[in-house]
């Protein structure tokens, strides 16, 4: 499964570079490569036309695609490990909600033009603090909380109850999205459709810039989610066991949900909220390749890269000239699919 | 099943003076007890009588009171891998909704060890037919019947403390076990009793909860009686199955008998 997605990982690349409205044959774009991958290297004259096409618009969107579809689908994973649900995915902690709402208060209050930082509109930098802080703000409410959840557990000091998150996750979430609603409603216009069209998730503002943000946070992200397989498969048996199993189950706990918090915190900064990737690539691949995370988290990712650059391919082509927002074809194509699967494979999910 | 080293540690585990309490209830008050390297140690009592609170007193609960000590040190100064290592628990039932196959269930036993995927692939192999179950290797865990994911669970624990290939343990491994035998039924009840009391023949001492009282006679070397979190009574098998003893904890009038074949203490219900 692994060198399947390995070996088409690059062929999506590569069509991710040569799709677009600017007609591009798959030739130009294969001589194009050496000058893109060296940039010392001499173009051709003849492609001097397409070279800032694939160089500026679609490299940058294609690798930044690939890196928020790969972020998504693993901290999708390790969330449905830590929480022992298929179902759950990275936006159950609240980040994305409050990436959501970080990016509204920046549109309605400073509108997007305002560039802030490493010419990352403030729009990005927005998003990515809502969505820290929605976790810091769920993590805290959920370790002090002694609720009916948390009496299950061993005792006292064994922190942070999963089941209690998930239900300040969903508080925290409604209450975003309530303060989202409110700010649109006193929006004009404008801005109002700035913020409903950052909400479906688009690729279209890629630039290197953002592309090395991503690169700098999104991966050492993956590079943790990753080392701690082990910590993953054993908390799949319950928070005791894992324990007893010698897993420091509140260290892992914490870290988790920090790595992911900041993952899709930067990919909503990014790239806007892309649903389904987080959800489904995961389960999918559970299904074909068994739970354990070792293998599953690098399918994950790759699996997510590649379906991310595909549905960004689409949305460039199924209308084009002009592009629909990726989020809108990721769920279009994704969960129908999804669905089927699950009908196929009576009460998997649910078992 | 060899100790890596001759020597036994004679108490491997001791209570002293252990005390729990959770809001206004006193879940165990004042627990002495000691477990000795080869023993296995039956933990009876009605339900709520405080055998599950003991047993996570060991490793999971910190806040109770008086001193646990392994291998002659408080068990809340190990280091979680270094514990992992000679003190493994299994708890009463375990919820897994994912579906691990057997093999991979019991190779995740292996968290604190880094022996290396050859030879915790080999352990697997052992202990699965140890515990008969190497058919079963390759299948998910969801699809197996509870007696099946019992025994995969225990196969599971014991990798926990298995220490090279030929499935040495620790010197003084401990194995906690809490109601092992309630979802089995009769022939898996005394195979899984037989390992264990052949683990025990090679130094490991293993503390079992167990609700029937002929099964703990049968095969326990010592017996703890406890009733609303107090020790009532501990010592030999006969020493705690005694008809007034069992009346003090359960409430139940009993006769006991000896066991035509074993000569053990035979607890017969009057109805």
């Amino acid at each position: 499964m692994r060198s399947l997605l390995l070996v088409i990982t690059p062929m999506v690349i590569f069509l991710g570079l040569c799709v677009g409205p600017v007609d591009t044959s798959l030739f130009q774009v294969w001589s194009l490569l050496p000058s893109i991958i060296v940039s010392q290297s001499p173009i051709d004259p003849d492609l001097m036309g397409s070279y800032p096409v694939v160089r500026e618009l679609r490299l940058p969107r294609t690798f930044l695609a690939w890196l928020v579809g790969a972020g998504l689908a693993m901290s999708g994973a390790a969330m449905q490990g830590l929480f022992r649900n298929p179902l759950a995915d990275p936006s159950i902690i609240g980040v994305t909600s409050g990436a959501s709402l970080g990016a509204s208060i920046a549109v309605v209050l400073i509108g997007s033009q305002f560039n802030a930082w490493l010419g990352l509109s403030s729009i990005v930098l927005g998003a990515f603090l809502g969505g820290l802080l929605a976790v810091v703000i769920v993590y805290r409410l959920a370790s002090g909380a002694h609720s009916s959840v948390n009496a299950g557990s061993l005792s006292a000091d064994q922190g942070t109850s999963v089941a209690t998150m998930l239900l300040v996750g969903i508080a925290i979430t409604a209450l975003a999205g309530a303060a989202n609603s409110a700010l649109a409603f006193i929006a004009d216009n404008e801005t109002l459709r700035r913020i409903s069209l950052w909400n479906m998730g688009g690729l279209d503002g890629a630039n290197d810039q953002r592309c090395l943000v991503g690169l700098l946070i999104i991966v050492p992200s993956m590079l943790i989610l990753w080392r701690s397989h082990r910590s993953l498969d054993a908390l799949l048996l319950g928070e005791s066991e894992a324990h007893y199993l010698g897993v420091n189950v509140s260290y892992t706990k914490r870290l988790l949900i920090m790595v992911v918090a900041l993952a899709v915190a930067t990919s909503v900064a990014l790239a806007g909220v892309i649903g389904f990737v987080g959800l489904v690539v995961p389960h999918l691949l559970r299904m074909l390749i068994g739970p354990g995370h070792r293998q599953l988290m690098v399918c994950s990712a790759l699996a997510g890269g590649i379906l991310l650059v595909l549905a960004d391919v689409l949305a460039r082509l199924l209308i084009s000239p002009a592009e629909l927002p990726v989020g809108v074809v990721t769920a279009v194509i994704g969960a129908p699919f999804f669905i089927l699967l699950l009908r196929q494979r009576n009460g998997y999910a649910l078992q | 099943m060899l100790y890596s080293d001759n020597a036994m540690i004679d108490e491997v585990l001791s209570f002293h003076a252990v005390s729990l309490v959770r809001g206004q209830n006193e879940l165990l008050c004042g627990i002495d007890l000691q477990l000795a390297s080869g023993q296995m140690l039956a933990l009876l009592g009605p339900n709520g009588a405080g055998k599950t609170s003991l047993l996570n007193c060991v490793n999971g609960i910190k806040d109770y009171s008086g001193t646990i000590m392994l291998h002659g040190r408080s068990v809340l100064d190990f280091n979680l891998k270094q514990r992992a290592k000679i003190l493994a628990l299994l708890p009463q039932q375990s919820a897994l909704s994912f579906p691990f196959s057997v093999s991979e269930i019991v190779m995740l036993g292996r968290y604190s060890h880094r022996t290396g995927n050859r030879i915790d692939c080999a352990i697997t192999d052992r202990l699965l037919d140890l515990m008969h179950l190497t058919a079963l290797a390759g299948r998910p865990y969801t699809s197996l019947s509870g007696g099946e994911k019992q025994r995969v669970q225990l196969a599971r624990v014991l990798s926990q403390l298995v220490l090279t290939e030929d499935l040495a343990l620790h010197r003084g491994s401990v194995l906690l076990l809490d109601e092992p035998v309630s979802s089995l039924d009769l022939l898996h009840q005394s195979s899984l009793m037989k390992v264990l009391k052949q683990l025990c023949d090679t130094g490991l001492a293993v503390a079992v909860v167990l609700h029937d009282l002929n099964l703990a006679a049968a095969y326990a070397d010592q017996c703890a009686l406890l009733k609303k979190g107090k020790l009532i009574a501990s010592g030999t098998v006969e020493e705690v199955m005694t008809a007034p003893l069992i009346k003090q904890a359960y409430g139940i009038d009993v006769d006991i008998i000896l066991h035509p074949k074993t000569a053990k203490p035979l607890v017969i219900r009057d109805h």
